[in-house]
């Protein structure tokens, strides 16, 4: 059985055993969604400055709270955070190789679908955006929103092989994340003049060829650079 | 003959716990206990060797893979049962063996129906709202018919009733006799030692203490009772009490008792559990 296959087999059979609670959650989440998009017309007026963080947070959040409380990454014995699963399947003759695919298929699984329908409810809910897009200029800004998803959002996948943590250095990685997303959240729109939805949409539509093959480039980027930062961790992660 | 399973000064570091030097082997047809007090490192030696996690020092090798390389189909040789399997809660007895089965190329049916029938296990309730003592016996019934050359158990009947335990016992040492196989196990029943290891691999505080033949460590050991006790230490004592002398230098004690013409009313070949508190204390 090669990689994929297998990968492909292990990620089916951890979504089979969740899947009721992953659709009842993914419906919640979905409904959430769609009523947090009703404001989005109002964001494209510029009237409502906090909405680029929130759809940060629901795009990229949701999905990875979305696998059961058994599949997500969480504290084990003694300094050892991980998933469950990652432990468990490095237990058997499953290539390191195999278990990281299966990660990543598993977040596809949870993401793509709920990510989609957000990017599909923008046009359907907002006047301003469906004004600013034309066909192809919509094309690209959804696959540059995938290639985000991927490059930026793997990185939760990537993260379920966890680490040998102590209290102190999670505390402090979380404050340097809250400190360079803050910086980020800030600066962007200094710098941009936009939010930064109204920026992917502004060079999906000004330029939709460099665009679009940068999101390609981002996402095989993603893709790759997730994939062995994975594999890396589970190599020096002591899981005891 | 060439060991299946070979540890050579292998060291770890555990916060302020230190793992090692550690060195053994393990030979097929065989079958090792490893005993030592709580905390002693041997369910962190048997991670060691899954390549749970990495070694600050030394070489672990399975069927002469390192098993920290980029190849891991040594993986395929080799059953391991933590004490506690993780990972495992959200899914059911049937669940676990469609995962498992397919990833054994001998994977044995027939064995794990058996199971099941003789241990009287639920296959359609979820892992984690099993019993502690029913969960042990479906991770048996998912260890045994993998049928693979090495099978790693750490305290694999720890919360059996007695008669699964004695079944158990049974099943394993049927499980040894069909082919060339080697078990590495952790356990504090004494029952298990006696029954199913030939050679027991002591271990206090991370540090090995001795690689011995299971026979041979009970008979080496004897406890006298004596006329009387000699002021001076007897040459092989290992303790005294009363006029109770334990040794492990049977013949060096007992020239020392004829020179000194002190007779022993009896003696007695100490019990495993007796000689194993012994060496760790």
């Amino acid at each position: 059985m090669n990689d994929w296959n297998q990968a492909y087999r292990l990620a089916a059979f951890e979504i089979k055993a969740s899947l009721r609670n992953l659709l009842l959650i993914l419906a919640f989440y979905i409904a959430m969604s769609l009523i947090f998009m009703m404001s989005f017309d109002v964001y494209l007026e510029g009237d409502f400055k906090g909405f680029d963080i929130m759809f940060l947070l629901v795009f990229f959040m949701f999905p990875a709270w979305m696998k059961g409380k058994e599949f997500q990454m969480q504290k084990m014995d003694g300094n050892l955070w991980s998933s469950p699963s990652i432990i468990m399947l490095q237990q058997l003759p499953i290539s390191r190789n195999t278990i990281v695919k299966s990660r990543f298929l598993i977040h596809a699984f949870c993401s793509f679908p709920f990510q989609l329908i957000l990017l599909i409810a923008m046009p359907l809910m907002s006047d301003n955006f469906r004004e600013a897009m034309t066909p192809v200029s919509y094309a690209v800004f959804v696959l540059m929103w995938l290639a985000i998803s991927i490059a930026v959002g793997f990185m939760m996948a990537a993260s379920e092989a966890g680490g040998n943590f102590r209290m102190k250095e999670i505390v402090l990685s979380f404050i340097y994340i809250l400190i360079a997303a803050a910086a980020v959240y800030l600066l962007f729109p200094m710098l941009s003049g936009s939010g930064f939805i109204e920026w992917t949409m502004a060079i999906a539509v000004d330029w939709p060829l460099l665009t679009g093959v940068a999101a390609v480039l981002l996402m095989i980027a993603g893709w790759k650079y997730w994939q062995v930062d994975m594999r890396k961790t589970m190599k020096k992660t002591d899981y005891l | 003959m060439i060991p299946w399973i070979e540890l050579t000064q292998v060291n770890k570091q555990i916060d302020d716990f230190r793992l090692g030097p550690v060195s053994l082997a393990i030979e097929p047809g065989t079958i090792t206990a490893l005993v030592g007090n709580n905390g002693s490192g041997k369910s962190s030696l048997l991670k060691l060797i899954m390549n749970m996690a990495n070694m600050d020092e030394g070489n672990i090798q399975v069927f002469g893979e390192p098993v920290d390389g980029e190849d891991e189909s040594w993986k395929r040789h080799v059953t391991f049962l933590p004490q506690t399997p993780v990972g495992w809660n959200a899914y059911t007895g049937n669940d676990l063996k469609n995962l498992i089965a397919p990833l054994y190329a001998k994977w044995d049916d027939v064995l794990f129906e058996r199971m099941i029938q003789l241990l009287d296990i639920p296959l359609d309730k979820r892992f984690g709202k099993l019993s502690p003592g029913v969960q042990q016996k479906l991770s048996l019934s998912l260890a045994l018919p993998r049928h693979t050359d090495i099978l790693i158990l750490d305290e694999p009947t720890a919360s059996l009733d007695i008669p699964s335990k004695n079944l158990v016992m049974d099943l394993l040492v049927d499980w040894m006799e069909r082919e060339d196989r080697a078990i590495i196990l952790t356990t504090h029943q004494p029952e298990s030692l006696r029954k199913l290891a030939d050679y027991l691999f002591l271990m206090k505080d991370g540090q090995a203490i001795g690689h011995y033949e299971k026979d041979q460590l009970t008979s080496g050991f004897r406890r006298y009772w004596l006329e009387e006790m000699p002021a001076e230490a007897v040459p092989g004592e290992r303790s005294r009490s009363g006029r109770q002398l334990v040794s492990d230098h049977l013949e060096a004690t007992e020239n020392y008792l004829a020179d000194h013409r002190i007779g022993i009313v009896d003696n007695k070949a100490l019990e495993l559990e007796e000689v194993i508190s012994l060496l760790l204390a």
